[in-house]
């Protein structure tokens, strides 16, 4: 009865990989429309062997994330509209409650049909009218003469254009040349993330040429990034730049190149604290996602000197920062059994990304005690929200 | 033991008699009124060396007042001389004959003539190569086995800036050395690595020169605190000549090797142009003015070990591994807070395979004994058996530096 219960099971549980593969975009779409209920079929094929099942299930999964969290509520779609391309703008931003400035809009007919989300809707915009719209300073939503046809992506709310591609390459005697290629983009329409993120990691995920060939580079000094956001700052659309390598001269184009852009957002700060430091040496703790090392503590001369590494993802933007401080040191404390604070002096700091790297020296002003508790501030876990991106034959030639 | 021990004390003096006599000629002419014949007794003292200089400490020790300073000025200059070996060195000469031999074990046979280690990367050991090498240079003499072989060249290591050594190796690899033919001068070698060119697909066009790469090489042992090349002359297959951009000479503020030079050309060389007919410049590599040297062996684990060597010198108080791949050294050295960065002192580490490392982080305190506490970190393999701890002292006499000036030229150089 019981296997037979599990056979039933099986049976019952959606396949959604042949759906994603054949139907990309659309079926991500279909997925999200049943919410949660499809997450079960969405996680096992993103752990899945078929690749392209498995971005477009990523892709959906990271969408719903986006929606439970609030961050992302579900996203309308279009009713037929036709009319003045202005008039028929101003309805669409209406209906997703954007503001936008549409006196540059061209005087000429707009149809949008049925069925498209906020994206698609100004994608489609954007090509019937020739132009783009961006986000101004104040958020508001305006038009722009377009810079000509480039590859693009719109899909639920995020739309992104490559804006531009440059190739170095290093014509070497007696060895085939070193290609490399710079593709420059940009993602929006995740502008209501309820807090502006930390950081931002760029995967790439994919990255083939028109014959099949990986062109992700194989060095270990990557280019990939993502351009930084001020939290004062209401636009959120990110620059992205990709970095890619080709093995000679015969690839002509991108065929496909799929990116996450991960968004790593403050879920709770935290102080990671080191009893009886002096002498200490490789003392390890994890306080959230973060892996702190006492590295070495103990006197030095007249003074105490304290060396700590500290490894997370985007590490450099998580430490709490002095403010009165103008170098910016981290927020550390070394303190005696009666909570009196040593004097700290000179520090050095350095990261690599994932790593952070903190040495402070501290002095005894005379009314302090021997240390008992060295202390650091910072957010010490973090929630992240991955947006996937798509672009087909992008030029490199 | 006795006997030795007796042999040893007198060692200084145990000299060649002819050598004395030559010494007491030549010392004595210090002293002549006329000025040409003391700066040739001087020279002549100089050209004696190291070998002469337990002779002349012994005269300037009886000599009177102005032939003793006379002479300690040439102790001086003989010292200097060998401290300077360190530094520069007399070129290796390969002699070599290979009638299709594997060409790893001609490679072995380099080995033995020369230190600059070289390594197969993609290229067979077993591969046969015949050559026939009489008396050249380490570098002309690996040009010729590649020529020789017809499908591999070599690419010179590009690492260490702020370093005076290095045990990156000279690597062989496939491709065709006709392409470019090296130049070699002694010790030193120079290619063309790359032309580079930026052009935009689509988007916002960015105005970046085309650039020629090019690439210095030396023997291992030589130990150059820098090197500058110019570029005075480009021409291609057809004639064209392309303008260099003057670019204005930079203030020196530390000892900085970069093995590669860039130099922006005024325009991009059109498709149909492959080759370049001819690069011509000038290339500038210079040395200490003078440079110490201090050594501990097998200095892990070691605590109050001292280390002569003049202004180098160094006291060991701790050396362990604080992390696998991690060695934190504590160095105790006679207190200028302050040093110029010219004149600062380098601390490596050497492993039992001769890999050379330098100290990634550095930390000075003064000390209650009014010494510098240095600590100094390297990143040095697990696997690594450290085999010496060397610190060099350099002075880097900026009003006369040692320089090794020549022109060179890279003929036909096919890079597309």
């Amino acid at each position: 009865m019981k296997s037979a219960a599990l056979v039933l099971l099986l049976v019952l549980q959606e396949d959604a990989s042949a759906p994603l593969k054949k139907d990309g975009w659309h079926a991500v779409e279909n997925r999200l429309e049943k919410g949660d209920a499809s997450r079960a079929a969405l996680e096992k094929a993103a752990a899945g062997a078929d690749p392209d099942a498995a971005f477009f299930a990523s892709a959906a999964l990271g969408e719903l994330d986006c929606r439970r969290s609030g961050d992302f509520p579900s996203v309308p779609r279009t009713r037929s509209a036709q009319g003045d391309a202005a008039a028929v703008l101003a309805g669409l931003f209406k209906s997703a409650g954007l503001d936008a400035i549409l006196e540059d809009v061209p005087q000429k007919p707009l149809s949008i049909p049925d069925g498209l989300t906020f994206a698609e809707a100004l994608q489609a915009a954007s090509d019937a009218l020739a132009i783009d719209f961006v986000q101004a300073e104040n958020g508001a939503w305006k038009p722009v003469r377009s810079a000509g046809p480039r590859p693009r992506f719109a899909s639920g709310r995020v739309r992104a254009s490559v804006t531009a591609v440059s190739n170095g390459t290093y014509w070497r005697p007696g060895l085939p040349p070193r290609c490399l290629y710079w593709v420059r983009a940009t993602v929006d329409g995740f502008g209501r993330f309820h807090q502006p993120p930390l950081y931002a990691d760029l995967r790439v995920l994919e990255a083939v040429d028109e014959h099949g060939r990986d062109l992700r580079p194989k060095r270990d000094w990557f280019e990939q990034s993502v351009e930084r956001r001020e939290a004062k700052d209401r636009e959120r659309r990110a620059g992205l730049t990709v970095d890619l390598e080709a093995p000679d001269l015969k690839s002509t184009k991108v065929a496909r190149l799929r990116l996450a852009v991960d968004f790593a957002f403050r879920k709770k700060d935290g102080t990671i604290s080191f009893d009886q430091p002096d002498g200490a040496t490789k003392v390890k703790k994890k306080v959230g996602d973060v892996e702190a090392i006492l590295v070495r503590a103990g006197k030095q001369e007249a003074g105490f000197e304290v060396e700590v590494e500290l490894k997370a993802p985007g590490i450099g933007s998580r430490i709490s920062k002095d403010e009165d401080d103008f170098l910016g040191s981290p927020v550390a404390h070394l303190l005696d059994a009666e909570g009196k604070g040593w004097h700290s002096g000179g520090s050095s700091v350095g990261t690599d990304g994932r790593t952070y790297f903190f040495k402070q020296d501290y002095t005894n002003t005379g009314t302090a005690g021997p240390p008992a508790t060295f202390s650091l501030s910072l957010i010490t876990e973090v929630e992240n929200r991955s947006v996937y991106v798509e672009f087909r034959d992008v030029p490199l030639r | 033991m006795r006997i030795l021990a007796v042999a040893v004390l007198c060692l200084p003096f145990l000299q060649d008699p002819s050598q004395e006599k030559t010494v007491a000629r030549l010392v004595e002419k210090l002293s002549n009124d006329e000025i040409e014949i003391r700066d040739g007794a001087r020279r002549d003292l100089l050209a004696l060396g190291a070998r002469a200089l337990p002779l002349l400490r012994s005269r300037a020790g009886t000599a009177d007042l102005e032939i003793r300073e006379r002479l300690l000025g040439v102790i001086r200059e003989i010292e200097r001389a060998e401290r300077m070996k360190f530094f520069l060195r007399e070129p290796r000469r390969i002699r070599l004959k290979a009638e299709r031999r594997p060409i790893g074990e001609v490679l072995k046979e380099l080995a033995k003539q020369s230190e600059t280690p070289v390594t197969l990367e993609g290229v067979s050991p077993e591969e046969p190569v015949t050559v026939d090498i009489d008396d050249r240079p380490f570098f002309a003499a690996l040009q010729e086995i590649c020529l020789a072989h017809g499908g591999i060249l070599f690419l010179l290591p590009d690492d260490d800036t702020y370093a005076l050594e290095s045990d990156a190796p000279v690597k062989l690899v496939r491709g065709d050395p006709k392409a470019c033919r090296r130049f070699v001068e002694g010790p030193f070698v120079l290619t063309m690595e790359s032309l580079y060119t930026v052009t935009a697909t689509f988007g916002p066009k960015r105005e970046t020169p085309p650039t020629l790469y090019l690439q210095a090489g030396w023997e291992r042992g030589l130990r150059p605190t820098r090197m500058q090349v110019e570029v005075t002359s480009v021409v291609d297959e057809t004639g064209t000549e392309y303008p260099i951009p003057s670019r204005e000479g930079q203030d020196r503020m530390d000892i900085y090797i970069e093995r590669h030079v860039w130099v922006p050309l005024s325009s991009t060389p059109p498709p149909s142009v492959t080759t370049f007919r001819e690069i011509r410049g000038k290339m500038t590599v210079e040395f200490p003015s003078d440079g110490y040297v201090a050594r501990i062996d097998r200095p892990m684990g070691r605590k109050g070990v001292e280390a002569e060597g003049g202004p180098a010198s160094f006291r060991l108080e701790e050396m362990i591994r604080e992390s696998p791949d991690r060695i934190r050294v504590l160095v105790d050295v006679d207190g200028v807070p302050n040093e110029d960065h010219l004149h600062r002192t380098r601390y490596y580490v050497i492993d039992s395979r001769d890999r050379i490392y330098r100290h990634e982080g550095a930390h000075g305190k003064g000390t209650a004994a009014g010494k510098m506490r240095w600590t100094l970190a390297f990143d040095v393999p697990k696997d690594a058996e450290v085999k010496e701890l060397r610190a060099v002292k350099l002075t880097i006499d900026k009003e006369h530096p040692t320089l090794v000036k020549f022109p060179w030229k890279l003929e036909n150089v096919r890079f597309r």
